[in-house]
This record gives C-alpha cells, sequence and structure tokens, in this order.
C-alpha cells in the first residue's frame, strides 16, 4: 500500500473516531454519528399520554372511531408519529400546524379507503391527547383532551 | 512505542487475500437489497410539509422535503446500485453512488419526528465500501477484465482496513449505548425494575411478547439481563485488541439483538446483517474445503 493511501485511510478512521466520541460525551445528536441514548432513560411505571386520532363517521348522530394509524400515517411507525405530533405541539402555531397535519392524514385516510372496502367513511378527524394508561381499555367518551379537528378534508385553516 | 505502532499497523494493515472483503460485499450488499425490495421511499414524499424536521446535516445541505415523483427516481436508482454493488458490476462507481443515495434515503425518515438509530452503521459501511477496493475478486468486474490482466491478486492491507473499521464502527455504537444507558440512569438502569418494564411494553409485539412478560415477573433475571446488556455494550471496544473478548461479545451482542426482536419486535436488521464483517470467511472457506476434499 502507498504511502498516500495509509495516510487516507488514518484520515477515515479519525473522521469515525473523533466525532463519534464527541458524540457520546456530549451527548449531542449529528446523525449519522450519535450517541446512541435509545432506551437510557429509565422506563416510567405509567406510559406516557399517547395521541389518537379518531374519525368522525357519517351516521346520525355522529360518532367517533378509532382509525388505524396505517390507514393515515404510513411510512410513519407508531414511534415516530408520536414524536412529530408532539414537536408540533410544542412548536411555534400548533394549531395551524396540526389542522395542516390533520387534513393531509384525512385525504390520505380517503384515498386508503377508496383502496379497503373495510374501512368506514368519515365526515373528519378529531386529534386528542390520550392518557398512556388507557390504552386498551374501552373507548371514553372523549377519549382525552382534544387538540385539534378537522371536518372537512376542503375545510380550511 | 515501537511495539504499539507495530500492533496499530498489523490491526489495520496485515495482508490478507481478496475473498473475505469480496464475500463481505456480496452478502452484505444482497442482504441490503432484500432488506430494501419493497421499502417505498417515496411515500416519505407524500407526508405534510409541517412534519418535515430535517436533521442537522440535511438542514446543514439545504436539503429541502422531497417530492414524491423524484424521490422514485431516486429510489430506484439506489436499489440499482445496490444490485451492481452485490454482483460487482462497476463496483466503484456503485458502491459510491449506493454510499451517497443511501446516506440521503436512510436519512430521510430521521427528518420526521425523531432521530432512531437503526440505521446509521448501513450508512457507514456503505461509506467504507464506497472507498475500499472490495470489488477487486469475486466480481463482475474481475471476469470482464481482460484474460492476460487477470493475475492471482496477492494479499494487501487494501483488504484488511475496511473490514476493521467496519468493526470500530460497531465497537463505538456499542460502547457509546452502553455510556449512554450509565450517564443518563446511572447503576438505576440495571437495578431499578426498568428491564422488566421494558419486557411488558404494550408496544410489544416479537414473537415472544408473552414469555417476555412471563421473564418480567423474575426481577432477579430482567436485573441479571439488565447488566449482562451494560457490560457487553461498554466492554465492546475490547474485541478490537483481545480475541478472547471478540469470541465473547460478538456472538453476545447479536444473540441480544436477537432477543430484542423477538421480544420488543425492534428489528434492528442493519446489525444483524453487518455482522456478517466479522466473520472470517476466507477461513471459513479454506476449512470447508479442506473438510470436503478430506486433505
Amino acid at each position: 500500500m502507498s504511502v498516500a493511501r495509509i495516510l487516507f485511510v488514518h484520515a477515515l478512521i479519525a473522521a469515525l473516531v473523533v466525532p463519534s466520541l464527541y458524540d457520546t460525551f456530549s451527548g449531542e445528536e449529528h446523525w449519522p454519528y450519535s450517541p446512541y441514548p435509545m432506551y437510557s432513560r429509565i422506563a416510567a411505571a405509567t406510559p406516557p399520554p399517547r395521541y389518537h386520532l379518531y374519525g368522525v363517521t357519517l351516521d346520525d348522530p355522529p360518532t367517533e372511531i378509532r382509525l388505524p394509524e396505517r390507514s393515515y400515517a404510513g411510512p410513519l411507525n407508531p414511534l415516530r408519529l408520536q414524536a412529530a405530533l408532539s414537536r408540533l405541539a410544542a412548536g411555534e402555531r400548533p394549531e395551524a400546524s396540526l389542522r395542516a397535519v390533520l387534513r393531509n392524514f384525512l385525504e390520505r385516510y380517503e384515498a386508503e379507503r377508496q383502496r379497503s372496502a373495510a374501512l368506514p367513511g368519515v365526515r373528519g378527524v378529531r386529534l386528542y391527547l390520550v392518557d398512556g394508561r388507557r390504552d386498551g381499555a374501552p373507548r371514553e367518551d372523549p377519549p382525552g383532551r382534544l387538540v385539534a379537528e378537522v371536518l372537512h378534508a376542503t375545510e380550511g385553516p | 512505542v515501537r511495539a504499539i505502532a507495530d500492533h496499530w499497523m498489523r490491526f489495520w494493515f496485515a495482508p490478507s487475500t481478496p475473498v473475505n472483503l469480496a464475500l463481505c460485499r456480496i452478502l452484505c450488499f444482497g442482504a441490503f437489497v432484500v432488506l430494501h425490495a419493497r421499502y417505498d421511499v417515496s411515500a416519505w414524499g407524500e407526508l405534510p410539509d409541517e412534519l418535515w424536521m430535517p436533521i442537522p446535516l440535511f438542514e446543514t445541505l439545504h436539503v429541502p422535503k422531497p417530492a414524491p415523483g423524484p424521490l422514485w427516481v431516486v429510489a430506484a436508482v439506489w436499489k440499482a446500485a445496490l444490485v451492481a454493488s452485490c454482483v460487482g458490476l462497476f463496483t466503484r462507481a456503485a458502491t459510491s453512488v449506493s454510499a451517497v443515495l443511501g446516506l440521503y434515503i436512510l436519512g430521510l425518515p430521521h427528518s420526521f419526528g425523531i432521530t432512531d438509530h437503526a440505521n446509521a452503521l448501513e450508512v457507514w459501511v456503505l461509506a467504507i465500501m464506497a472507498l475500499s477496493k472490495c470489488g477487486d475478486a469475486l466480481s463482475l468486474d474481475r471476469v470482464m477484465t481482460r484474460s492476460k490482466r487477470r493475475a492471482p491478486i496477492p494479499p494487501s492491507g487494501e483488504y484488511t482496513w475496511p473490514v476493521r473499521c467496519v468493526w470500530l464502527m460497531f465497537a463505538l455504537i456499542f460502547f457509546a449505548s452502553g455510556y449512554s444507558k450509565l450517564r443518563t440512569s446511572g447503576l438505576a438502569w440495571i437495578t431499578s425494575e426498568n428491564f422488566a418494564r421494558l419486557m411488558t411494553r404494550e408496544a410489544n409485539t416479537g414473537l415472544l411478547a408473552a414469555w417476555a412478560s412471563a421473564l418480567a415477573r423474575h426481577s432477579w433475571a430482567c436485573r441479571t439481563l439488565a447488566a449482562v446488556t451494560v457490560a457487553l455494550e461498554i466492554s465492546y471496544p475490547l474485541t478490537l485488541v483481545s480475541q478472547r473478548a471478540r469470541f465473547a461479545i460478538v456472538p453476545g451482542i447479536f444473540l441480544m439483538q436477537v432477543g430484542i426482536l423477538l421480544t420488543m419486535g425492534l428489528a434492528f436488521y442493519p446489525f444483524l446483517i453487518c455482522s456478517l464483517f466479522w466473520v472470517p470467511w476466507d477461513r471459513v472457506i479454506d476449512a470447508g474445503g479442506r473438510r470436503l476434499t478430506g486433505s
């Protein structure tokens, strides 16, 4: 191997090691470098609150049904969806941002419904922040704190 | 100092045949092709602009939120480059495209809500392979070389350092993971009910989730597993200097990740795939050949 090539490999090793150790010891995240903090916090005894999306049915009077996440949120997995909604809720103009997201989810749900006859029609969607302990428990009315709603796919902000 | 320097140079640049690196290329890129075959990358472009929260790398490079159409093309080129890298066709170009587009495509999900840590190692492996001479053997490039230029390839350090770089990334990643646990939670990560709670999360979807729930009732077992987890992670860098540590820690971490998949349903497939770099394929082939020929 040439000296230049050996020097190049040493530069590569330094580029792998130095930022990796910086992120490890500082706790900062610069993907693809990372401190790899997954599950480093002690798991809470009670699960944190979670966002649930409910569809408002076309019935008279209307009822609310929990929409399966895969019908509107793909490719976001549940963890990413919860994190994204939390960040939006804590950010600037959360109401407008969340309503824009719900409009997109409603459109995507309608598109998915065209492909799957099993999904019922809805006139809108409501986003609730639900106590984590209620996951899997029978639905309460209301299921949690109403965070945002969109009642027509074409509704303005 | 001289002895340390010699050891350092031997570790990174001891001459080895190109077969080991070539087999790592074929198996890893082949597994990446299968892993991503049905991955609909363009779906990220259909998410609303409000959910675009770019990672620092994308923010620095002013990477915009992608549109579905162009993203489909980028994904198709990337997948074709992965296939070409696997078979060793225009290997240098194919592995470079795999690395550059892989950085973008594998980084996209982290720009929607949260950065997770399942695929960073894959990005590093793609980059290391792009900078290596992994197409020198067992490749279509080699087959297409004119026969008179196809002399046997002598052993070289060029085929050693890429494998060692992947080992290094494993060591850095698992050390960071173990260190994060101790820095964030201290020994309570091991001694508290933490591990039992992880085993009984409602979100656990692994095939053995029910078995994990039963295990969680035995606090001594949970604390032992938690201690073993942190010990394996923190001590992973020893694999770079000790063959004995390598024999214990590498399979231990591999089994730990299989266990996480089976209990919690969290799939760290890129880590499992990249573990192929720990197998001395040339020696495996030699041993297999000797067994077959009876020599």
